[in-house]
């Protein structure tokens, strides 16, 4: 039976994991953490539908479940390399060899450091929390500010650490933008009186469902909208944050004083993955996410035969996305190991 | 008459003569020019004469258009070209001279010609009948002038040769590439290196006629007789005597139109800052037009920026800045503008010249237009009461306001030492016009400082503390204060010293990097090492620091860096600093937001550090 090793336990590396135990490989996942799942385990509710992530996480946990598919918790990928006769091999970080015909990278995002946009105040005022704090703060069932005030008024800012060339990240992080309206929504579900202002460049509600999302959240719920970018966050004596925004569309300079200040923070690639994609010499693109041969025919291998990727490890992704992008990859797997299996019976 | 004459100027000395006759024409017609269009005062040059001034300037010019002290303490390949061609030849001259006057039997000769003692060895050979007998004439028996100037010419000749390996072959230097060049550059050039080839092999050809010579030229003479019959021999050396004069002879003539200038003008350029000349706001200044002049296209600079080294920008540089305006060539904007305004290069410069005032001068003379009403709305939003008598002024800045950790930390601190202040841009600041100075736009940005001098001496204040180095040079230097300004790295010192802050010392090993503006700019950088100390383990590795130190890329001085330049220069100054990858802790907000970009380990200002560590 062909083997394949797939690096990372998240939505993709499990998605692909079930496809090919089906199509009849022997799969070895590693995962670095203790739990499969990756980042959907943090959050709570997930759009466009608000379904509860666990379900996500316990539909992969189950395509996992098969005999073809030997899972390594709390292991990381040290070191690969390539065999002679074209195959690998890998060392875990338990020291432990795994062989493997080919190799499929599912090794995910970053999600942004907010302290890394400093002037936003995270890890700085105590009011300043990113959108994954936010999720946290979902599944406890409560939001509140630090001081366990039940926040009146809330600030949500869009594309921090994406689409900012101060940072370094041109590009677009694609979840941010409906994640801020299902975060505004639930805010206004949740706190019957509050106010909750979101602070956007452009709204990008491209997906099934979004735009949806996008009008109930005006109509039903009033959430106040602004086109601007943030330019200044200072704390208050009472840990309140007051904001000095340029409203665009009015043309005007606006200030406020919010109790909460969230940060959509974006993707960022893996930095840790990166001596192992150097010491095979697999391309990245200049934002760091790993390069594919093609974007509209190749979308699922590297420019090393034999290793793959799928998932958010070359550009952000919604989960739906990524589950396609893991099927894709699976099959483009399978039909490489066949089509080798099927020259050599030739 | 006509034999007598050609006794004295045998034709071939002509084209040197007629070089060298219009070398000192440019000179003194170059000073005189340059004097009468300074603009600070023309009768300032006067006190250059003072005999304290003098004595320094002929120092200065020993030291550094003859010995180059400054290029060796650079690079010492460098420095032995420039020493061995400009000291080499210096030397040569003089050792001509006083042979020429021993040939010509001691002194009380009277006035020797130029190019007597240049082709000393042509006339000393035609003319030997007039030996003198004295002490002396033992020494030149013996050989000990025919010696040192061999001895001259060969240490010429390796300089020489260095500057063809330079030009060739740049890394040998250490350097990534040399300055590119002009017509009048190659046509100098070209002469400047045939000359010494062509002394030697006049000499050569004339020692081995008349077996003269010592170890250099009579060695070689003496295998150019063996192999050449002595009839051609002496028909050869004439030719070889007029290629020698004719490439001198193009070289002084080319000087003006080259970089060789830098020969004339340096001497000037010394002397004018030796009398207290400064510089003035335009480039046609005569002071600023002796500094573009005095530039040697050495390329130390080029080699000195980090726009070369860390991006592949190399072409705006002062060696070219220099150039372009010698030679009034419109400036692109990339000239003007992809510059850091680091100072890196003033710096490094051996000729001590100060490319950043060019370059701004350039820039301010771009706006044509300016805008006498830009902040006419700075009075209105400013409407807060004077403060009631505080003792400090703390000024946080644009920089400072979009990294609220060195604010709040400040905060913390002047709390902690129980000070009398007042947090002056608390609720928005004003700029402190340091970056429309840079842009060029003079008059916006003093619209900026009145308003902003009007605040700080309404306060009452007695001290001004800033956390930005930009703010804190603006503050100190351009602004006039009736009161002191320090920089909060001074200031925190100041605080520890009079036991108003107590600290506790950690074993936190953490690399510290000068930031430019504070370290090159204001010259601070014993206070933040001191404070550091205080409360951490520092590690310090980088070799270019203090007044060297290298800038983050961050600069507000160019428009035109992209932020992947940017980052490059951050990602390459890092490696220096801080190869251990300790917490690295700056002084600067600027330095700070740059840093954490590229940075693998936590960047802190040193105000964080120190709020951290305040004993309870
Ligand atoms: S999805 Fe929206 S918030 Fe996120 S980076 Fe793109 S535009 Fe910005
Ligand atoms: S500006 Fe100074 S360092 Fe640069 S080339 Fe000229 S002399 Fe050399
Ligand atoms: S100021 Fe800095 S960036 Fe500009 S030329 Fe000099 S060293 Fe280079």
């Amino acid at each position: 039976m062909k083997k394949v090793l797939i690096i990372g336990g998240g939505v993709a590396g499990m998605e692909a994991a079930g496809q090919l135990a089906v199509l009849g490989y022997s799969v070895v996942l590693v995962e670095r953490k203790d739990v499969l799942g990756g980042h959907v385990r943090k959050w709570d509710r997930l759009f466009p539908n608000k379904r509860p992530s666990e379900e996500v996480v316990n539909h992969l946990l189950q395509k996992v479940q098969h005999p073809n598919v030997e899972i390594r918790l709390k292991r990381t990928v040290t070191d690969l390399r390539r065999n002679p006769n074209g195959s690998f091999l890998a060392i875990l970080s338990d020291q432990s060899p795994v062989s493997a015909d080919v190799v499929l990278f599912a090794t995910g995002y970053h999600l942004f450091d907010a302290y890394r946009k400093e002037e936003y105040g995270y890890g700085i005022y105590n009011n300043v929390i990113t959108s994954a704090d936010l999720e946290r703060m979902f599944k406890n069932g409560e939001v509140k500010t630090a001081e366990g005030k039940i926040p009146q008024r809330v600030g949500i800012v869009h594309c921090v650490g994406s689409r900012d060339t101060k940072c370094g990240n041109l590009y677009c992080s694609r979840v941010c933008c409906v994640t801020g309206v299902k975060q505004a929504i639930e805010l206004k579900e949740l706190i019957p009186n509050v106010e909750v202002f979101n602070f956007y460049m452009d709204l990008r509600m491209f997906g099934r469902g979004f735009e949806q999302l996008y009008l109930e959240a005006q109509q039903k719920h009033r959430v106040r909208f602004v086109r601007g970018r943030l330019s200044e966050a200072s704390e208050t004596q009472d840990h309140g944050i007051f904001l000095k925004v340029d409203d665009t569309l009015v043309g005007r300079p606006m200030k406020m004083t919010v109790d909460m200040l969230v940060l959509m923070v974006g993707f960022e690639p893996r930095k840790t993955t990166f001596p192992l994609l150097e010491s095979l010499g697999i391309e990245k693109n200049e934002d760091g996410f790993i390069k594919i041969r093609d974007c509209h025919f190749d979308e699922n291998r590297t420019n090393v035969d034999g290793i793959y990727v799928a998932g958010t490890c070359t550009s952000a992704k919604s989960i739906s996305e990524t589950i396609n992008d893991a099927c894709s990859a699976a099959l483009q797997i399978h039909r490489n190991l066949s089509a080798k299996v099927k020259d050599k019976r030739k | 008459m006509y034999k007598y004459f050609l006794d004295i100027f045998p034709l071939f000395t002509i084209p040197f003569n007629v070089g060298l006759l219009f070398f000192i024409c440019t000179m003194i017609y170059k000073t005189l020019r340059w004097t009468m269009e300074i603009e600070d005062s023309q009768w300032k040059i006067l006190k250059g004469f003072l005999p304290q001034n003098i004595w320094a300037s002929v120092k200065e010019i020993c030291r550094e258009s003859l010995l180059h002290l400054r290029i060796f303490k650079q690079n010492l390949l460098l420095g032995y070209m420039h020493t061995s061609l400009a000291f080499g030849w210096f030397l040569l001259i003089v050792f001509g001279n006083i042979e020429a006057k021993i040939v010509r039997g001691g002194l009380g000769t009277g006035f020797e010609l130029p190019h007597y003692p240049i082709f000393l060895k042509y006339f000393a050979t035609e003319g030997s009948h007039s030996l003198p007998k004295t002490v002396i004439d033992f020494s030149i028996r013996t050989g000990f002038f025919d010696f040192m100037m061999d001895l001259l010419l060969l240490i010429i000749l390796s300089g020489c040769c260095l500057a063809y390996l330079k030009r060739f072959h740049s890394t040998t230097f250490g350097m990534k590439r040399t300055t590119k060049l002009r017509l009048g550059d190659k046509i100098t050039m070209g002469a400047l290196w045939c000359i010494f080839p062509a002394r030697l092999i006049a000499e050569s050809i004339t020692s081995g006629a008349y077996g003269t010579g010592s170890f250099l030229t009579g060695t070689l003479g003496n295998v150019f007789a063996q192999i050449i019959p002595q009839a051609y021999l002496l028909k050869s050396v004439a030719p070889f005597w007029w290629i020698y004069s004719i490439t001198l002879g193009i070289f002084f003539v080319g000087v003006p139109y080259s970089r060789y200038m830098h020969i004339l003008s340096e001497p000037v350029l010394i002397f004018m800052r030796n009398a207290g000349v400064k510089p003035s706001k335009k480039n046609s200044d005569g002071f600023s037009q002796a500094e573009i002049f005095s530039c040697s296209r050495c390329g130390i600079c080029v080699n000195n920026c980090q726009l070369a080294r860390a991006t592949e920008i190399r072409s705006m540089q002062p060696t070219y800045l220099n150039r372009e305006i010698r030679h009034h060539v419109p400036l692109s904007q990339e000239m003007l503008r992809t510059c850091l305004m680091c100072g890196r290069c003033n710096v490094t410069c051996p000729v001590k010249i100060d490319s950043i005032q060019t370059r701004a001068n350039e820039r301010r003379a771009m706006w044509s237009k300016h805008n006498e009403n830009c902040f006419a709305y700075l009075p209105k939003v400013l409407k807060e009461s004077a403060e009631n008598s505080v003792d400090v002024l703390y000024f946080a800045g644009c920089m400072t306001h979009l990294t609220p950790v060195i604010k709040n930390s400040m905060m913390k601190i002047m709390r902690a030492a129980d000070e009398n202040f007042q947090f002056l841009d608390e609720n928005g600041t004003i700029c402190c016009g340091r970056p429309l100075k840079l842009s060029g736009q003079e008059v916006e940005a003093e619209q900026l400082m009145a308003a902003n001098k009007e605040r700080i001496i309404n306060s009452g204040a007695k001290l001004l503390v800033t956390s930005c180095p930009i703010c804190y040079n603006t503050f100190k230097n351009e602004y006039n204060l009736p009161i002191e300004v320090v920089h909060h790295t001074e200031y925190i010192q100041r605080l520890i010293a009079e036991g108003k802050l107590q600290l506790t010392k950690t074993d936190e090993q953490v690399a510290y990097h000068d930031p430019c503006e504070l370290a090159r700019g204001t010259h601070v950088t014993v206070a933040p090492r001191e404070v550091l100390n205080a409360i951490a383990v520092l590690d310090e590795q980088a070799k270019q620091k203090g007044e060297k130190t290298l800038c983050c890329g961050g600069s507000l001085g160019s428009t035109r860096a992209t932020n992947e330049q940017r980052q490059n220069i951050a990602k390459a100054a890092l490696r220096h600093i801080n190869p251990d990858k300790h917490t690295l802790v700056t002084a600067c907000p600027m330095c700070k937001r740059t840093f954490a970009q590229v940075s693998d380990t936590k960047v802190v200002d040193i105000s964080e550090l120190v709020a951290k560590n305040i004993k309870e």
